[in-house]
């Protein structure tokens, strides 16, 4: 398993880092101006909301 | 209606189960299986909660887990692909767990309770936290403020409960959290993450805030209390075992060698210790630099907290703020709130951390999902598992000890009170357990508050605890305002739970020395109502010495949950220098 993973961690991430890593900052790493909120929206099902995993 | 709510998978997993909307049983897998903060999937806490209830895991009509796995999954890939390549090891280690156990959550509760893949729901890290404070709470409308290290993505997150309705307005994001923040101070402290976070709070009276400057430099704070951490100084977003940088230890120096004993001088050198090293004086010095470290670390996240709680009252215009997640366990900064902000009331559910996300599930189901009403109040915390007369008794017997059943209550209150003024150590078990990380007198050991050594007796007997470590009082609530500066809030919520941390009264501090920690203390407030016999037991030694306060700490020893069966309070008063243990109706002693 660490084999697979390993080869997936340096094949398959690199393949993705590359092109949006050194633009993109998903973890907002880089400091911005302003507010660091992030507004959020509930959903209108809720219950059909909370049947999903994701 | 019936709903089982779940949190496992990352710290503290536990189980509830409401019936109709109401409590009926919540537990922490860790009471059982005796590993502290087990994380695993909580088969011994659901079968308890079943059992409680009377039913089987067909019998439910949802099981609710607390948080969204998915999202959480989607969240380590991208902090994978951001920190490539630190993130290495990382990866692996949290993808062999995620790829075996955490994504296959739905189908392990599927086959593990035989229910209806349909009747299986997931509800939000935050909003589970979030539910768990306000649907417990007292309000008909509160702020409601959750922090912790980190859900799905958010690490702290704004809102509002307004009846039966809760929305979460705003959130922070990993890696920017006041949890991990002090996480990692706690790391660099010498104690254990997830862990060690009390001692730094303990830590703190002993130091001078002189580093708050520094430690500002690398995280700031918006005037709308938003949060920024500048990670060129902390690593715990790509490294599986160290919170903080090189950078970081240029700024704050060494981290603290956690094989030295720590004290100060106004800790003193406790008698359990042992003989005075040779380099005492040095190592005076060395341990003070952390203990200002620690009070830094302490001040800036109250005063981060302050912000926050301002903002949100700022925001809804509110008096009430529920809060939940590990940061609202800092009794310290929750005091702060009530006397230095607009809020009123807070209200903070015992379990706050990640066990009761459990809790906070099943309700956000029961209310926001399922559209019902009616309200429920947790006012006390009692919603363990209880052991029978029977029980204890055949456990005691099977122990070799000598044990009196007493089953006139006054004489077991008697028989109690005269050897705590004896200055005996208590093992006190009565009723069923408490939900989260505090024994509040059905679980605790007990002993007199008035005496100045009993700090050091108990730590030298039972606990084995560092000398700056705090015990608790447990006072009658009536008694409460004669001893401490309780504050006017509805109901005294956080005093319940000892969620709050208040001053001593000048007049009483010499009074109660053991449970005041430099001139403050973090109380419980005993209620007759919600627990009849360690009221009395309190009410009794205050008839007996004039102070109806007892010193209470957790029963277990250093680095066990806390005791849950009748042998496991046997085996701990076998292995420790306990002097007498009541449990139920009976008195047992070691002579």
């Amino acid at each position: 398993m660490v084999v697979v993973l390993t080869i997936v961690y340096w094949v398959f991430i690199p393949l993705v880092y590359l092109p949006f890593g050194l633009i993109a900052d998903p973890l907002r790493l880089r400091k911005s101006a302003g507010s660091h909120w992030l507004e959020r929206e509930e959903p209108e099902d809720i219950l059909e909301h909370m049947r999903q995993q994701g | 209606m019936r709903i089982l709510g779940i949190s496992c998978y990352f710290h503290d997993a536990s189980a509830c189960l409401l019936e109709d909307g109401k409590l009926i049983a919540a537990a922490e897998e860790e009471r059982f299986t005796r590993i502290k903060h087990d994380f695993s999937f909580p088969d011994n806490a659901i079968r308890f909660c079943l059992e409680q209830g009377g039913i089987e895991g067909g019998d439910l009509n949802y099981v609710v887990f607390f948080e969204k796995p998915f999202v959480k999954f989607e969240r380590l890939i991208q902090t994978a692909v951001s920190g490539f390549p630190k993130t290495y090891m990382q990866f692996v280690q949290s993808m062999r767990t995620w790829l075996f156990d955490k994504l296959w959550i739905k189908s392990h509760i599927e086959t593990s309770l035989g229910i209806d893949r349909k009747r299986i729901l997931f509800a939000d890290h935050h909003m589970s936290h979030a539910a768990s404070a306000y649907f417990c709470s007292p309000f008909e409308k509160s702020a409601v403020l959750t922090f912790d290290g980190v859900g799905e993505w958010a690490t702290a997150t704004m809102g509002v409960g307004d009846g039966s309705s809760l929305t979460i307005k705003r959130e922070l994001r990993f890696p920017h959290s006041l949890g991990l923040l002090y996480s990692a101070f706690t790391a660099f402290l010498g104690f254990e993450v997830n862990e060690g976070e009390y001692k730094v709070m303990g830590m703190a009276p002993y130091g001078t805030p002189k580093y708050t400057s520094r430690i500002r430099e690398i995280v700031h704070q918006n005037d709308d209390g938003s949060i920024w951490m500048d990670h060129t100084n902390f690593s715990f977003h790509h490294s599986t075992d160290k919170s903080f940088t090189p950078r970081f230890e240029k700024l704050f120096g060494e981290p603290r060698d956690p094989s030295v004993a720590f004290f100060t001088n106004d800790t003193g050198y406790p008698a359990y210790y042992g003989d005075r090293p040779s380099n005492y004086d040095d190592l005076l010095e060395y341990n003070q630099y952390y203990a200002d470290i620690a009070a830094s670390i302490q001040r800036v996240t109250e005063e981060f907290v302050l912000k926050l709680a301002n903002e949100a009252h700022k925001e809804t215009g509110l008096t009430n703020l529920c809060m939940a997640g590990g940061v609202a366990l800092n009794s310290v900064a929750n005091g702060r709130i009530l006397n230095e902000t607009p809020f009123e009331n807070i209200y903070i559910q015992p379990s706050a951390g990640d066990g009761g996300g459990s809790l906070g599930a099943a309700l956000y189901a029961w209310y926001c999902a399922l559209g019902n009403n009616e309200r429920f109040v947790m006012d006390h915390a009692y919603w363990g598992q209880e052991y029978d007369q029977d029980a204890i008794q055949k456990a005691v017997e099977e122990s070799g000890y000598s044990w009196t059943r007493l089953e006139d209550e006054a004489k077991l209150i008697d028989a109690t009170v005269n050897r705590i003024v004896d200055g005996n150590v208590i093992g006190w078990f009565q009723g069923r357990f408490e939900w989260g990380p505090r024994a509040l007198g059905n679980r605790s050991i007990v002993a007199d508050p008035r005496r100045v050594d009993m700090k050091d007796i108990v730590n030298g007997k039972i606990k084995f605890r560092e000398p700056f470590r705090p015990f608790a009082p447990s006072v009658i609530a009536e008694a409460a305002p004669d001893y401490f500066e309780v504050p006017n809030d509805a109901q005294g919520m956080l005093e319940r739970f000892m969620l709050l941390v208040v001053p001593v009264k000048d007049s009483k501090q010499e009074v109660i020395p053991a449970v005041s920690h430099m001139g403050t203390a973090r109380l419980q407030t005993v209620y007759k109502e919600t627990n009849p016999r360690y009221h009395e037991l309190i009410r009794k030694f205050g008839e007996a010495t004039g102070e109806p306060v007892l010193l209470n700490t957790s029963f277990n020893v250093r680095g066990e949950p806390i005791v849950t069966t009748p042998e496991n309070a046997l085996n701990t008063f076998r292995n420790s220098g306990i002097d007498a243990l009541v449990m139920g109706d009976i008195l047992v002693e070691k002579t």
